[in-house]
């Protein structure tokens, strides 16, 4: 495949960590730059970078490059693409979702992704009909939690 | 959320994958294996683990197309990017955004996925170090690197 030459012994800053051959700061200048470098390293690399113009170079290089990737904008999708995610993957995403309130980030937002739901009219009317005409049950208890009808509780 | 993670999700693809079709399937790919690895989940950084599957989905496609040579990358042809660049700074200074982003491409996959992750996404080195499953020594060179050759494509 084309692109850019594997690494290798370029330059000492595309070189790997360490750097004892050299004393340059190698990859330890990107730690420094993204505060990832341990603490009892930073004063080092700052007292090193004060004196070594090489390093000092390779770091606003480097800079510049971050900053050039970090400035790119969010590439848009396609206008059908979340609506389509959203219907072929919907019990995904609601798992998504749901981990992600378990992780704590997010739990207003699930409403947002709740599918719409229909509301419900009860048909008080015929309920009325129904029991109006029924035979009461001899039996209180029965008539009160009928065999068979689900109760939507369970202990 | 499912928007968000959504374009989350394309985003990250499409830095890697620099088409908008690749970042498409990409994503599909991505939601099939959440799907899958639901119970995998532990409650923690939501970014982090969905940047895990997305990154092991392209690095999984990157090697078998490796295994299938009959079959192009789809690499741009060499030199698509200038043969010969002026002053490495001036060529920094006015590097248009699609010249960052198809630099990045010629970044040899395992470096760009660092990069990515760090410098689109925003993980910390201790994060990408999970989401690679690679050491966080591995980490700092991989990103430095990879700036560093994002850094030789664009001049």
């Amino acid at each position: 495949m084309s692109g850019v030459t594997p690494p290798g012994d370029r330059s000492p800053w595309e070189r790997p960590a360490g750097e004892a051959t050299t004393g340059h700061l190698g990859d330890r200048l990107s730690s420094l730059l993204d505060n990832e470098l341990p603490a009892d390293e930073v004063a080092t690399a700052r007292r090193h970078l004060k004196d070594c113009e090489t390093c000092a170079g390779e770091l606003a290089e480097i800079e510049r490059t971050r900053q050039l990737l970090r400035g790119l904008e969010a590439p848009k999708p396609p206008e059908s693409f979340v609506p389509g995610l959203l219907r072929r993957h919907r019990r995904v995403t609601l798992l998504v979702v749901a981990a992600s309130v378990i992780a704590g980030s997010g739990a207003a937002l699930v409403f947002a992704l709740s599918p719409p739901r229909q509301s419900v009219t009860p048909p008080v009317n015929r309920f009325e009909r129904i029991h109006a005409t029924s035979t009461p049950s001899p039996d209180p208890i029965t008539e009160m939690a009928p065999v068979g009808v689900p109760t939507g509780t369970s202990p | 959320m499912a928007r968000t993670y959504g374009r989350f999700l394309y985003t990250i693809a499409y830095r890697l994958t620099g088409d908008p079709d690749d970042a498409e399937d990409l994503v599909q790919e991505t939601l099939l294996r959440v799907r899958r690895g639901l119970r995998t989940y532990r409650p923690g950084s939501m970014e982090g683990w969905l940047s895990r599957i997305v990154t092991n989905a392209f690095l999984d496609d990157v090697r078998r197309r490796r295994r299938r040579p009959v079959e192009s990358l789809g690499d741009e042809p060499e030199g698509a990017f200038g043969a010969s660049p002026g002053a490495d700074e001036a060529m920094m200074a006015e590097a248009l955004p699609s010249d960052v982003e198809q630099a990045l491409l010629r970044v040899p996959e395992e470096f760009r996925v660092a990069v990515v992750l760090c410098d689109v996404v925003g993980l910390s080195y201790e994060q990408i170090s999970e989401a690679l499953e690679i050491p966080l020594g591995t980490v700092r060179s991989r990103i430095h690197r990879g700036r560093a050759l994002l850094r030789e494509a664009l001049s």
